[in-house]
């Protein structure tokens, strides 16, 4: 693989996409949604990889899945699971198609582990693999082949919507630099036409970095925030 | 613990503002998204937050002497709620009668409950918890932000209240399907208050006033198909889907000008 791609699959997932929940043990997972996993391998393969779905069943009340991954020669298995969700008679299966989705998007993003990346995200996890479906797979699995770029079924695009670690750095960095809050937000809604708190993603960014370059770093500097 | 204008400033969702996004996205788009200000305050919000202010200090001071107070504690939190509001620059509409029509409901409700005041242990809670996307797990950035109107202990287990002023009693579908009463319901799990009883108490607006009190349930799947649909309109915000939806309520939006112009 060549020294470049390994360098965009092993470049760490930005602050802003890693999110949590919470694990089997009550510990706090992070984790990125499968999207930017996909958006990472169409990047450093430049679309030329796919995914075949090799086991998919069902253990007990577990969903247990096996991807595999190919790209540039080279072929990753993954394995993952997911609980099936229950209603609260504990028998009704809510969405099985759902509890599927996971276990497929869990599986395709152990596969990109292998390839390199997301590493980060496991630095921590036990070889025990805690956290995931440690059951071994069944030995007559049921088969099921996707086809070439075959992704997990409709994975949902990754929100829009500025993260609360932004709306935070935002005011944080607002406050520092004592901006009229009142002021600021009508400069934000002069700029973008929205409130402060619909601004997206990639507004929001802009709108850190123009206060972080505006910081006053010698007494001197302005305090007149840009917002764009 | 913080208050609610605390816990506003973070990236959160309420269950008005969802209520408001399934009324009218584009009602919702002016409000929040924009900013827009108001034409006008409807005389419905004054006198719903007016009563409701005056049965919140009703069960304050229940709370703090386990005993109910006279009823001039309801009136004069009714009315220092309904100068805060004649003081705004915005005009209420249709807003002549609604120190009388105010007073007729805390006298139905004052008639009701002071005989028998509960064991209050909580009004207005202010509340942030987080919410699970249900299909995947994942925590949402938005934290759900509101306040509890009332909290009460009945024998083994605590009740949340929520009041409410409405022109008319309130259909069973309405109870049964009030999103409000299944975030309660979640609310107070992650509060630590157990799964508690959730009780309705509606004014209602009509020539008699009455007080109806509903006690129900909420069950899993309620819970989840809240968490569905907080999901489905904030992806729905994310897309900018904002379609208007006409019906008998324009009249009392209070951006219906502008609305005319879009």
């Amino acid at each position: 693989m060549k020294k470049e791609v390994i360098q965009i699959l092993k470049r760490p997932f930005a602050q802003e996409l890693i999110k949590h929940r919470e694990g089997h043990d009550g510990k706090q997972l992070d984790y990125v949604a499968v999207q930017h996993y996909v958006d990472r391998l169409n990047e450093g393969f430049d679309h030329d990889w796919s995914f075949e779905l090799t086991r998919r069943e069902i253990i007990g009340d577990q969903i247990l899945v096996e991807v595999k991954l190919t790209a540039a020669g080279l072929i990753k298995t993954g394995l993952g699971g997911t609980a099936i969700t229950r209603g609260e008679d504990n028998k009704t299966v809510l969405s099985l198609a759902d509890d599927i989705k996971m276990a497929e998007a869990d599986a395709l993003k152990r596969a990109c582990r292998l390839m390199g990346i997301g590493g980060e995200l496991y630095a921590s996890e036990q070889d025990d693999g805690s956290g995931v479906i440690s059951s071994p797979p069944p030995r007559v699995p049921t088969q099921h082949r996707a086809g070439p770029h075959s992704l997990p079924p409709s994975p949902l695009p990754p929100r829009e919507r500025l993260t609360s670690a932004q709306l935070n750095g935002i005011k944080d960095r607002a406050k520092k630099q004592g901006l009229d809050p009142t002021g600021f937000r009508k400069q934000i809604k002069t700029t973008y036409g929205i409130e402060l708190e619909y601004l997206n993603k990639k507004q929001a960014s802009e709108v850190i970095t123009g206060l972080d370059n505006n910081r006053p770093s010698n007494g001197n500097g302005s305090h007149h925030a840009s917002a764009g | 613990m913080s208050s609610l204008t605390e816990m506003r400033e973070g990236l959160h969702v309420s269950v008005s503002q969802i209520k408001c996004y399934l009324r009218c996205p584009r009602q919702y788009r002016f409000r929040y998204v924009l900013g827009a200000e108001p034409e006008f305050i409807p005389a419905n919000l004054v006198l719903g937050s007016a009563v409701h202010e005056g049965l919140a200090a009703y069960y304050r001071s229940v709370m703090a002497t386990g005993d109910s107070p006279e009823q001039d504690v309801c009136k004069a939190a009714f009315y220092g709620t309904l100068v805060g509001f004649r003081k705004n620059k915005l005009p209420i509409k249709d807003g002549e009668g609604i120190e009388a029509q105010g007073e007729a409901l805390l006298k139905v409700f004052y008639e009701t409950v002071y005989q028998d005041p509960p064991h209050v242990v909580g009004v207005e809670v202010p509340f942030t918890i987080e919410l699970p996307d249900p299909t995947t797990g994942e925590i949402l950035e938005e934290a759900l932000v509101g306040a509890l109107d009332l909290v009460v202990r009945e024998e083994e287990k605590h009740v949340v209240g929520e009041h409410k002023t409405a022109a008319k009693k309130w259909s069973q579908d309405q109870i049964q399907h009030d999103i409000q009463l299944s975030a309660y319901k979640l609310v107070a799990r992650k509060l630590g208050l157990g799964e508690v009883g959730l009780r309705l108490q509606v004014l209602t607006k009509t020539r008699k006033p009455k007080m109806i009190v509903e006690d129900m349930d909420r069950t899993d799947r309620d819970e989840r198909e809240f968490l569905e649909t907080v999901v489905g309109v904030l992806r729905a915000i994310d897309a900018q889907v904002f379609f208007p939806i006409r019906n008998g309520m324009c009249g009392g939006c209070s951006f219906q000008r502008r609305c005319s112009s879009t």
